[in-house]
């Protein structure tokens, strides 16, 4: 027999039950797509989860992380000072996908959702059902609970498992309808964000068998994945096959299509393909940066070689990324698709900090990569103004002919938008994990940029009541020097504009 | 026959004793730990999340139940009932309470199987089932320890009804949110 029939079969039928699962077939609305109009654009929107801007050598990072996003940039429109709503997966798809800041849709914490009445408020509500044929898949659990919540305005919806090799998490098989519940049952059975579960026995075998999973699936694919397979710990998958499937929903999509694919990599764990092992084994140093008082007990010599396994990670991400490019170039499959090339947040190695679950703020973290490309785009164009996340929303319903909704924060971004860009123009990234969704921002991190300046403020943390540091990122891109104390007058300008904007966001939840 | 052989092997009573005690420790772990994550929920999700969230964990805890008493039952059929003597009540809860005291022992330990390698399952595999030997044997010959099993079994009736009453409201609750 072989496998890969049998792994294809077993796919399709898991896109039909998981479809039934939701009461709506993948294409359910077979009258709404024969309205549909095949000239208007399609758009394939790709987010790699956790990709730091930092590291892309797209935008000059030192290794040579992304020769294929390199090529595919060289068609399209490059976003050099693009940011990140939030600092990991939740607030900063949020922001992508509801247009707004986190202190607006609230999704803030870990595993949790936008508030009621953002529900309607997101892209593929505004983007019109009876014109679009709307679908959604991520690997990322977190990031499923929210495409869940908006699953009303999507006409295909497949759950994390569906494009996975190995899946040990029993409640996953569970029926979709009550998954936010199902979600953080989930996480206290498991006690998966560092808590201690609130079962016995169940996460020690549950565990048990996902360590059993994990050995057995990096035996058998030991001569393609060396460091082990790639996933979470509960859900392995290949990002081989969500590429596949991404292509294949491309061609078979009616058109035109809104198609917003989620992939996990270049998140933890970094356990890149064999030709990437070890490419960076370099003699290259990262600047040294200070230890910061939110550092872990990392010593610079092990950030050293999670950043390395990191961008070699990336290596493999960016070639996945280039096969998909390839094929879709080839079948001429790009002349009336737009590719939106982002991430959700970034990564970072330094200040004794690796990853991105951290209350700080920083570049690594916030940066993030875009990479548009228009139908049929043959020149590269760089943007260097400042942009948000939080724009992506109404610049696509614009490109594609639709109304933009009032309530969004974001602008249409640059070339797109007739009006030249405000150089006055704030951009946001907040971090609020420990804060109550319920009440006033009091326990948060929030960057504001403006201009060339970044100011970080720090409020309500044992460790620091209140802090502030201020960044001229034009001459100091690596945030080493705080200018707070050293330019009062434009540090006051500046944390006054944010404590207003904080006042005016808070005011709604005194 | 092989009912009537299970049930000179297995009494209801002993049964229910047994389970009593499942229920009884599987519970008090898991609302301790929902009433300790409890604060950080409510910044997080409004009451009706967490009460479907608590229904989840309180229907799981009666699934762990069930399961912890018919693994027992399942040990205690392939146990010679000349070595059983009858004891399966006092065997059952010795081996729910020392299966207990190893999962609050690997939790409190901090230990992370994700890690761990096949020398790591099998030191604590054996170890257990040493220990789960040693005990059985205890339980044997000892008829203080008996008595002092049953006992508990006894004292603890009242609360575990309580929670399996818990535990039943909570699958219906998780029934009608997914009809």
């Amino acid at each position: 027999m072989n496998p890969k029939l049998d792994r294809r079969a077993v796919l399709k039928l898991l896109s039909l039950l998981s479809a039934a699962q939701l009461g709506q077939p993948f294409f359910s609305r077979a009258t709404g797509i024969n309205s549909k109009d095949p000239k208007s654009p399609n758009i394939l929107f790709i987010v790699f989860d956790t990709l730091s801007a930092r590291h892309v050598s797209v935008y000059g990072y030192n290794r040579e992380t992304t020769p294929n996003l390199l090529r595919f940039a060289e068609k399209a429109t490059v976003y050099h000072s693009h940011h990140a709503g939030g600092n990991y997966t939740t607030p900063g798809t949020s922001s992508i996908l509801t247009g707004t800041y986190p202190w607006s849709h609230r999704a803030f914490q870990l595993t949790a959702n936008v508030i009621k009445g953002y529900e309607d408020r997101n892209i593929f509500h505004e983007f019109d059902g009876r014109k679009y044929t709307r679908i959604a898949y991520t690997h990322n659990s977190y990031a499923h609970v929210l495409l869940h919540q908006f699953r009303k305005d999507l006409e295909g919806l497949l759950p994390p498992q569906a494009l996975s090799r190995w899946n040990s998490q029993f409640l996953d098989q569970l029926p979709e309808k009550d998954r936010n519940a199902i979600s953080w049952a989930e996480v206290a059975l498991t006690g998966a964000i560092g808590e201690m579960p609130t079962s016995l026995f169940y996460r020690l075998i549950l565990n048990s068998v996902v360590r059993y999973n994990w050995v057995k699936g990096s035996q058998e694919y030991k001569d393609i994945f060396p460091r082990g397979i790639p996933g979470l710990p509960h859900l392995n998958f290949f990002l081989e096959d969500a590429m596949d499937w991404t292509y294949q929903q491309v061609e078979t999509l009616p058109q035109p299509y809104f198609a917003y694919v989620h992939l996990l990599p270049p998140h933890a764990p970094y356990v890149t393909r064999k030709e990437f092992v070890d490419i960076f084994m370099d003699s290259w140093q990262p600047p040294k940066k200070p230890k910061h008082i939110f550092a872990t007990d990392v010593s610079p010599t092990q950030l050293g070689n999670f950043r390395r396994l990191y961008d070699e990670y990336i290596a493999y991400t960016d070639a996945e990324f280039g096969r998909l490019y390839e094929k879709l170039h080839k079948s001429g499959k790009l002349d009336n698709t737009w590719i939106v090339f982002t991430s959700d947040h970034g990564e970072m190695f330094e200040r004794g900090i690796s990853g991105h679950i951290t209350p700080t703020l920083y570049e690594s973290i916030t940066h993030v990569p875009l990479i548009i490309a228009a139908p049929g785009q043959q020149v590269r164009q760089d943007i260097y103004s400042l942009t948000s996340c939080v724009d992506l929303l109404p610049t696509l319903l614009h490109i594609s002919g639709q109304a933009i909704p009032e309530w969004t924060e974001g602008i249409i971004l640059p070339p797109f938008s007739q009006a030249s860009s405000d150089p006055d123009r704030s951009i946001f990234t907040v971090e609020a994990k420990e804060n109550s969704k319920w009440k006033p921002l009091t326990k948060s991190t929030v960057a504001m940029i403006k201009g060339n300046y970044k100011l970080i403020q720090y409020k309500g943390y044992s460790k620091v009541p209140e802090h502030h540091e201020l960044y001229d990122l034009a001459i100091d891109p690596e945030e080493l020097n705080n200018l707070f104390k050293t330019k009062p007058n434009l540090a006051a300008e500046l944390k006054n504009e944010l404590t207003l904007k904080l006042q005016g966001i808070n005011n709604r939840y005194q | 026959m092989a009912i009537n052989s299970l049930n000179q092997r297995i009494h209801a009573q002993a049964f229910r004793s047994v389970f009593v005690a499942c229920l009884f420790y599987v519970n008090v772990w898991a609302i301790i730990h929902i009433l300790r994550q409890l604060p950080s929920w409510l910044l997080r999700m409004d009451s009706w999340e967490i009460f479907g969230t608590v229904s989840y964990l309180l229907t799981a805890a009666l699934i762990e139940s069930s399961l912890l008493v018919l693994l027992i039952a399942f040990f205690a059929i392939l146990i010679p009932s000349s070595i059983l003597k009858g004891k399966f009540s006092a065997q059952g809860v010795m081996f729910a309470t020392i299966s207990t005291i190893g999962a609050v022992g690997l939790h409190y330990g901090g230990v992370n199987i994700l890690a761990w390698g096949l020398n790591q399952f099998l030191f604590t595999g054996s170890l257990f089932i040493l220990t789960a030997v040693g005990m059985f044997f205890l339980v044997a010959r000892v008829q203080r320890v008996e008595i002092i099993l049953n006992s508990l079994s006894q004292h603890l009736t009242g609360l575990s009804y309580v929670y399996l009453f818990i535990d039943i409201l909570a699958v219906l609750i998780v029934i009608i949110r997914n009809v």
